[in-house]
């Protein structure tokens, strides 16, 4: 089994008559690390509810690791695939940072050594270990996202899905955060994370999904869609200025992503002129 | 998040009668329905809601709610028969082994009891459904005399329920992806295990709280203590006619008892 999620013609409404998500089909392999995006309504956070079993289709399937969603209970699916909301203070509710990571393994019916050994390898990865018996709403809205990671990781799930993990975190907080993500996937954890921050999905997304109006619009490399003028438009998106600066120049053979990129291709039109010059 | 019951906006006579006419219809919606006893007046009552639900143009929205009414206001009425034990028997409910009798009189109760819940219920139903909050708030204020603070403080609960409603699901959600589960039968293990849903619960009350107080303050909340309204309400001749019916029929009503 190579495959994390499969979903074929998945369609959901919250009420009978309306559709959300229309007929996605979607293959994500283990290992990947996954932008999803779009603008705000077109169906991020339903789809993502999807991939742990939170919400289940009105139509077609979805498999997790194999499993159909609608013959699992939620806590069983969760040990696959963990999920960190968009807001943590939906689920702080101990009063210690370290009980608060312990709750999920807990659950799992983890005890003593291995308990504590998973917790403390969770908030040693967020950096949260020497806060472990502090009270968590004493902790930055940045470190409690940190924590809300951390009480997932804990859990050993495979793959794991944040909604819109960096909103509200000052631009420090949220390379901090990316950075996680991007070590967690090395050590070879599946990521799908949602987020307006095309910087962001530039620079950490291997794959980017764009939904418009609960439908896949494109699934592909960040570098490609950002070409895909149409794409960008539909989905209300906006790439990276230093893209779009490379786009209107249109000198580049590949329009860069960030500003190394920006320069080196600078250097190398530089060389070629010089060759032309010379020869 | 839709509560279930929230004001429909229509253009009907009942809309258009005075916040205070309609609390006072209700209570004495509320007063009929505990002063009468025989099922064919309360029947009676509750023809005469449906009458005002229909007046106030949401048939469709009463009608829904009635169904959910209907089953409660059934249940109600099969725990009275099957308590109910003096008087002629009519039936058994199990027939064969003449367990469980229900009496003619207790069936007359039961009917009785359950007619009550719907009236008292769906006359509620309608006076929200037909009354914006500021509105009633406007009549306690104005009208009933009571301290602003305090009708402020109970109307901002209510319009608050919706809200935590949805709060708890999102925290709900949130625990069930750790694996969290209420745990069975054991109770003190049972009031325990929604710790993890009641403490995000308050503290983000707590949150909430203050961030309204904060925006309230900002917005000079209490600086004045003459307040103005944005829909001054005035009586009718309607709102008088019907404060006089109603004032008659009651009499009557006691009357009849
Ligand atoms: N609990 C719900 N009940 C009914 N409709 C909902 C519910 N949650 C979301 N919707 C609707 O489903 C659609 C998709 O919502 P969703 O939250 O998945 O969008 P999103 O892409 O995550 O948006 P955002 O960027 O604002 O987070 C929206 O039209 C929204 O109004
Ligand atoms: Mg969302």
């Amino acid at each position: 089994m190579n495959n994390i999620i499969v979903a074929k013609d998945l369609t959901y409404g919250y009420e009978r008559d309306t559709v959300v998500l229309k007929d996605i089909n979607l293959k994500i392999n283990k290992g990947e690390m996954i932008a999803l995006t779009g603008k705000n309504g077109s169906g991020k956070t339903t789809l993502s509810k999807h991939f742990n079993g939170l919400l289940k289709p009105t139509k077609g399937t979805i498999l997790v690791d194999g499993i159909d969603t609608r013959e699992e209970t939620v806590d069983r699916i969760a040990l696959k695939v963990g999920y960190v909301f968009q807001n943590p203070d939906h689920q702080i509710f101990n009063d210690t940072v370290y009980k608060e990571a312990a709750f999920g393994p807990e659950n799992q019916g983890l005890e003593g050594e291995e308990l504590r050994k998973r917790v403390v390898h969770a908030l040693e990865a967020v950096g949260l270990l020497e806060y472990e018996n502090i009270y968590p709403y004493s902790l930055s809205k940045g470190q409690r996202q940190r924590l809300s990671i951390a009480s997932v990781i804990a859990m050993n799930s495979e793959a794991i899905v944040l909604d819109e993990p960096t909103t509200g975190l000052d631009h420090r907080e949220s390379l901090e955060i990316m950075e996680l993500l991007k070590e967690l996937n090395s050590e070879g954890i599946t990521i799908i994370f949602i987020t307006h921050d095309m910087n962001l999905v530039a620079k950490y997304g291997q794959r980017m999904i764009v939904l418009s109006q609960g439908e896949i619009i494109a699934d592909d490399s960040p570098r490609n869609i950002f070409k895909m003028k149409k794409v960008i438009e539909r989905a209300h998106l906006r790439v990276p200025l230093i893209t779009e600066l490379a786009q209107e120049l249109e000198m580049f053979r590949d329009a860069p992503l960030d500003p190394q990129e920006f320069f080196q291709g600078l250097c190398e039109m530089r060389r070629d002129y010089a060759n032309v010059l010379t020869s | 998040m839709s509560s279930p019951v929230s004001y429909i906006s229509r253009d009907s006579i009942i809309h258009d009668l005075h916040p205070l006419t309609k609390m006072i219809a209700s209570l004495w919606f509320l007063t009929l329905g505990i002063i009468l006893n025989k099922p064919v007046y309360l029947a009676a009552i509750l023809a005469l809601i449906l009458v005002c639900g229909f007046a106030a143009s949401i048939s469709r929205e009463i009608f829904k709610s009635l169904k959910s009414i209907t089953v409660f206001a059934f249940i109600i009425f099969l725990i009275q028969i099957i308590f109910y034990r003096s008087g002629e028997v009519a039936f058994y409910i199990i027939p064969g082994a003449n367990l469980l009798p229900a009496t003619l009189e207790g069936i007359n109760f039961g009917i009785s009891i359950a007619l009550r819940m719907m009236i008292i219920l769906l006359s509620f139903v309608i006076l929200l459904s037909t009354t914006q909050v500021r509105d009633m708030m406007m009549v306690l204020v104005e009208k009933l005399k009571i301290p602003y603070d305090y009708a402020f403080m109970f109307v901002t609960a209510l319009r608050f329920i919706p809200t935590f409603l949805g709060e708890v699901a999102k925290i709900q959600e949130a625990q069930r992806t750790r694996g969290y589960k209420v745990d069975g039968i054991n109770p003190i293990k049972k009031i325990y295990s929604y710790v993890p849903i009641a403490l995000p619960l308050v503290m983000m009350s707590l949150s909430k709280g203050e961030l309204l107080a904060l925006a309230m303050e900002t917005r000079a909340y209490g600086i004045q203590n003459r307040r103005t309204y944005l829909k001054e309400w005035r009586m009718g001749r309607m709102d008088l006619i019907l404060i006089i019916g109603m004032f008659l029929l009651i009499v009557l009503s006691i009357r009849l008892v």
